[in-house]
């Protein structure tokens, strides 16, 4: 089980579409048994499978939220909690239905909570939480009922317990940049800051790439391609530097019905080859 | 009489046909010799990685020195053939015909300040 996590301390270079839209892909067009972990308060991912739950004929999933995972509390803020305040090396959070929903037989989701807007503010032990995601994921891979090829990390644009907990043990780690100057500075900014704060530093590989990318003509503009041009400057230094990291030429357009596809039912077939090319490479470095 | 007139009026229309004969000539030559200089200048282009080589020789110059001066001197010193073959091979999106030299300089000065920020170390 590869754990693959995106992130990028910039907000709105497009995380939470790219983890999503990824996971199906992976899920519906590669057959691969995929988890999907929202860990960020603002709960977009957690919203986009409400919709597309809500606009099909099943519409289980609020009535699963509200019912199962919150009322018998069941949320990844308590498995934290529970594995916080443990004891004697037992991590009592039964991994069940209550904590995973399942979509489809290939696509299993863990929801966002709330709640975890004010995590911050709770007193954890930092380096015990370090820990916690792995363990969580030793739980899942050890449970009867679940079995994944991957589990995608959709992580919030800031530095939380919970994306330090994530960012400890991913196998991968996913950074979209957007054609502009802030989002091409994250790159750096992250890695830098990452190396810094995580210890030891896990060294997971790192794939960057062009999302949001402005076309013309089917080609890449010339101002996506000269902030690409200087990404891939940032990347040869991290690499020289030691980090496995790559900056991969596969990129996502930038279309406004790629947000439209969030909610939908189906893995939207017109982004299909870029997609693809994405996944190529996340299976190349993990393989 | 009239066999006269139709000779004349003939003398004239060969007058006509030799003065365009003449001025399409005129104009194939100005042609000619414009032509040998144009593609004299594209030969001695660099190459497309020579351009880029020279975006980054010229970025290494603008950080060491930390001015602005060597930009804006660079695309002073380089003519219009030049200056559009360097940003299309770097990637600098403007169109070099229909802005002057300051502003290029201006357009390459922003980018490099902005590649400047993009790689500078956090830690």
């Amino acid at each position: 089980m590869k754990s693959i996590a995106t992130v990028n301390f910039k907000g709105g270079v497009g995380k939470t579409t790219v983890t999503w839209l990824l996971a199906k892909y992976a899920a519906e067009k590669k057959r691969r048994k995929v988890l999907v972990v929202d860990t960020d308060a603002q709960m977009s991912l957690t919203l986009a499978v409400q919709l597309q739950e809500s606009g099909a004929m099943y519409g289980e999933f609020e009535n699963w939220y509200e019912n199962q995972h919150l009322r018998r509390n069941k949320t990844i803020l308590r498995a934290l909690e529970k594995y916080d305040t443990m004891e004697g090396g037992h991590f009592d959070f039964p991994i069940d239905s209550a904590f995973i929903y399942q979509m489809t037989p290939n696509l299993h989701f863990v929801p966002s909570v709330v709640d975890l807007y004010w995590l911050e503010l709770e007193v954890f032990d930092r380096e015990k939480v370090k820990h916690f995601i792995r363990a969580l994921l030793g739980k899942i891979e050890h449970s009867r009922n679940f079995n994944y090829d991957y589990v995608f990390f959709d992580c919030p644009p800031n530095f939380t317990a919970l994306s330090y907990s994530v960012l400890s043990c991913a196998s991968l780690i996913l950074i979209p940049v957007n054609p502009d100057v802030f989002a091409s500075r994250g790159i750096g900014l992250m890695i830098d800051g990452l190396r810094y704060r995580i210890e030891p530093w896990p060294d997971p590989q790192i794939g960057v790439f062009m999302n949001k990318a402005k076309l013309h003509r089917g080609n890449l503009t010339r101002e996506t391609e000269r902030y690409w041009t200087d990404s891939k400057v940032v990347c040869d230094a991290k690499r020289r530097e030691g980090v496995s990291i790559q900056a991969w030429e596969s990129y996502i357009p930038d279309r406004v019905d790629i947000k439209r596809a969030i909610p939908g039912r189906f893995f939207p077939s017109d982004f299909e080859e870029y997609f693809a090319g994405l996944w190529n490479n996340i299976e190349r470095v993990l393989r | 009489m009239n066999r006269v007139n139709l000779i004349r009026s003939k003398i004239e229309q060969i007058e006509k046909l030799l003065i365009e004969v003449k001025n399409e000539l005129e104009i194939l030559g100005k042609e000619s010799q414009f032509q040998p200089k144009k593609l004299q200048t594209e030969e001695s282009l660099p190459s497309e990685q020579e351009l880029k080589a020279e975006y980054e020789k010229l970025y290494e110059e603008f950080i060491t020195k930390n001015s602005k001066d060597i930009i804006t001197e660079f695309v002073k010193g380089k003519n219009k053939i030049y200056l559009k073959a360097f940003c299309k091979a770097n990637n600098l999106p403007l169109d070099t015909t229909k802005v002057s030299k300051e502003r290029i300089a201006d357009e390459v000065i922003q980018w490099m300040v902005q590649r400047k920020a993009i790689t500078k170390k956090a830690t």
